[in-house]
């Protein structure tokens, strides 16, 4: 019985002290908890950035709105050399695991970031869901220090303003499990890019005339983990179609001048009709015609028809179903913008378009898929929209057309 | 109280400790075909482990009121019997410390990132020596609560998942594998179940001894099936080439859950549920291993020194092998010894077993007291 009890005692005393965390320690004043890091090279050796948050209670800081954040600098010869670096300078020890963005800087990215990359996944406390980020025709820190939204820090306006790209499609999210995802596959990851911009400041009490903002939109493409090329903000609309991730976007589009021979016009200066998508899927089939790999892109689109600054007579069923081929062909514009890039500029299969084959044609894939770049370049596509316009808004006629009953 | 253990108990055992290098290492991807074929060879793995354990069975089988130490000393006479047990009762140590090794690895890489693997040792092993003291039938108890808990949070968690799968990343089936290669996987596979010596062990305290065979089939399909749908889902999640280069798949896998940014990092919950997969297989091991010792020196189960022996060294290894080497990366030194001994204590030694059983049968069953 003797044995047993001081089993206990001593077990119970061990568990306590760990469950206490009472070994291994770290208050959040001793840390500095990184909320964004930007990658870059400086004469050879790597440079990073970290945001870093500034806590409430440390009061020798000033904790109004953009003041809440500092900013440590740092150079090492590798990721972690540049990490462990900054406590020289800096008196806190960086705590990675609030990181949710990694910002590349161009020249970076260009040099291929596969090998730099290695620490962030090897340490358990980088997560891999932080999103990651090139800034274009910048170093990452140029784009950092800006907070042009209402967000509590710059990094975390950086944030919010990638996840708005459900809201339009012309960038896309790509966390750092999405990058080894494709980078292990031999696959080409498209990242997300941001810009600095500058607009007119429209508040007057403010001293400054313009007004520092970031711009999410276009995608950067990799080849492998090096940088090659931007897609634009249409292109990444037919990129995302094209990987069946385009689920609540915009198509805007020219309205036909035919469709509005027959309406009474009120205003006619407008030019476009703008369709909100309420859901789309696209199906990507391989087929071999003619001896030859043939790409067929299926999509089917459910929106609405949000806006016409034209006048459409859209309780006209006739012009209802011109409205929605007219969204069609425009979509089918912007997976062309798309391929039309990847298959010409880049030369590079940023759509994974090779799984498809792997999938449908596991022998022919083991044949080419060596030389998959180049089959890639030269492979024909078919393109196939199907649009259905399922509501009209609160308006069965716009308000720039007349209304008359029969 | 009748002292036994039911067979759902047994079963809950063996497919609770064998989801455990699962959850932790998860060996299944390192082995052929290597690619999105993995899940067809666990699944054929079944039968091969199924056949594997064909002898062991027969033997247990047969000797139904003795633990597989007690039938050696029958079939072979004291001395080599007990010889024989001696090197199963290391065998079952050394699967101890390879569990031990694994688990402190884990817990340093992941939870306890600070801490001092020592204490991270010491801890442990003092929980898996007192769960060893308690004895099997408390052990076994224990596991009918337990069980469901850690297999409730594994069931949880692969269904958080789902809004991460990545459909694109499946790949066709058996497109890149030739039937050999799924073979030869299942067969490498089956000699990871080593469990198999709990129901050899502990036939003495079994209910109903009629259900050995039925034992360790359905707790290798639910074992192996649980095993199955963790690695697919993995797969659809990270891709067949990002699961190859992670020492813990399923840490990963439980890392990367993120339900509209509300249920997020719960890898702690993950570490909670393989923690008690894996205390239950470091303690089963340190158990049967104990009690094979105390089979050859003639002892009761209620003696101590030889728990305080084996603990001892399991505890003092454990420290020596994670203070000097990444046991994940060194596992690939030993791992074709690791299944030569396999196939040398689940095979050999009991298909020899019972060729002396057949040839002895007259003898043997002339004492009558074996069944």
């Amino acid at each position: 019985m003797r044995f047993k009890k001081k089993i206990i005692i001593l077990n119970i005393l061990v568990v306590t002290v760990l469950l206490t965390s009472c070994t291994g320690l770290r208050e959040v004043n001793d840390l500095g908890i990184v909320t964004t890091t930007a990658i870059d090279m400086d004469n050879g050796e790597i440079l990073l950035t970290h945001e870093v948050i500034v806590p409430e209670s440390n009061t020798s800081i000033s904790t109004g709105r953009g003041n809440n954040v500092v900013y440590v600098q740092s150079k090492g010869k590798t990721v972690f050399d540049a990490i462990r670096n900054a406590t020289l300078i800096f008196d806190r020890k960086l705590f990675l695991a609030h990181n949710r963005i990694f910002i590349l800087g161009e020249e970076f990215a260009k040099q291929g970031i596969g090998d730099s990359f290695n620490f962030y996944v090897y340490d358990n406390e980088p997560r891999e869901s932080a999103y990651i980020v090139v800034a274009k025709d910048a170093k990452g820190y140029d784009v950092m220090g800006i907070n042009g939204g209402l967000s509590d820090s710059p990094g975390k306006y950086l944030f919010d303003i990638i996840e708005n790209y459900q809201l339009n499609l012309k960038s896309r999210d790509f966390s750092l499990v999405e990058f080894l995802r494709y980078y292990l596959k031999d696959a080409n990851p498209v990242t997300a890019v941001v810009e600095h911009i500058q607009q007119r400041e429209i508040n007057k009490e403010e001293s400054q005339s313009i007004k520092d903002s970031l711009n999410v939109v276009g995608g950067a493409a990799f080849k492998g983990d090096r940088l090659i090329g931007y897609f634009d903000s249409d292109e990444m609309k037919g990129f995302n179609f094209i990987i069946d991730e385009f689920k609540n976007g915009l198509i805007v589009f020219e309205t036909p001048d035919e469709l509005m021979e027959e309406s009474e016009l009120i205003a006619d200066s407008g030019i476009y009709t703008v369709v909100e998508v309420k859901d789309s899927s696209t199906k990507n089939r391989i087929e071999i015609i003619d001896e030859e790999l043939h790409l067929k892109i299926d999509v089917d689109i459910k929106g609405v028809l949000i806006e016409d600054m034209k006048g459409l007579e859209v309780s006209n069923k006739d012009i209802l179903h011109s409205v929605e081929s007219s969204c069609s062909n425009q979509v089918k514009n912007h997976i062309r913008m798309a391929m039309e890039k990847a298959q010409k500029e880049f030369k590079t299969d940023s759509f994974s378009i090779g799984n498809l084959v792997h999938i449908r044609y596991p022998d022919l894939w083991r044949e080419i898929s060596g030389d998959w770049e180049s089959v890639f370049s030269d492979l024909e596509y078919t393109v196939n929209v199907k649009t259905d316009l399922v509501r009209t808004g609160l308006l069965n006629v716009p308000i720039n057309i007349k209304k008359e009953l029969k | 109280m009748k002292e036994c253990i039911t067979s759902k108990q047994m079963v809950a055992l063996i497919t609770l400790t064998r989801l455990s290098t699962g959850l932790s290492i998860m060996p299944t991807i390192d082995i052929r075909p290597y690619n999105q074929d993995i899940w067809i060879m666990i699944l054929v793995s079944i039968i091969y482990t199924t056949a594997l354990m064909t002898p062991l069975l027969f033997l247990a089988n047969k000797f139904r009121s003795s633990t597989m130490i007690g039938y050696f000393q029958i079939i072979y006479g004291k001395s080599i019997g007990k010889v024989l047990g001696f090197f199963y009762g290391l065998y079952f140590l050394i699967n101890s410390f390879n569990t031990a090794t694994i688990q402190s690895e884990l817990i340093g890489s992941s939870i306890l990132t600070d801490t001092s693997e020592s204490l991270i040792v010491i801890a442990m092993m003092l929980t898996c020596i007192y769960c060893v003291s308690r004895g099997t039938i408390s052990g076994l108890r224990s596991v009918e609560v337990l069980a469901p808990v850690s297999l409730t949070i594994v069931i949880i968690l692969m269904m958080l998942g789902v809004n991460n799968f990545k459909y694109y990343l499946l790949l066709p089936i058996m497109a890149d594998s030739t039937i050999l290669d799924i073979n030869l996987g299942a067969m490498e596979l089956s000699t990871y179940f080593s469990e198999v010596f709990f129901l050899t062990m502990f036939i003495p305290y079994l209910e109903n001894k009629d259900d050995i065979n039925k034992i360790l089939v359905k707790s290798a399909i639910y074992s192996l099936g649980l095993l199955t749908i963790i690695v697919i889902i993995c797969q659809i999640i990270f891709g067949v080439e990002y699961l190859k280069h992670s020492n813990f798949p399923f840490l990963i896998y439980a890392r990367s859950i993120d339900i509209f940014d509300i249920v997020e990092r719960i890898d702690s919950v993950a570490v909670v549920a393989w923690l008690i997969t894996s205390i239950y297989r470091v303690s089963s091991f340190l158990l049967i291993s104990v009690a094979a010792f105390r089979e050859i020196f003639n002892k009761n189960k209620d003696e101590k020194i030889i728990l305080l022996v084996l603990g001892l060294i399991l505890s003092s290894t454990t420290l020596y092998a994670v203070n000097t080497r990444s046991v994940i990366i060194s596992r690939g030194d030993i791992l074709f010894l690791k299944n030569i001994l396999f196939v040398f204590f689940v095979v050999i030694i009991p298909l020899i077993s019972c060729i002396v059983y057949f040839i002895r049968r007259k003898s043997i069953e002339g004492k009558g007291s074996y069944n």
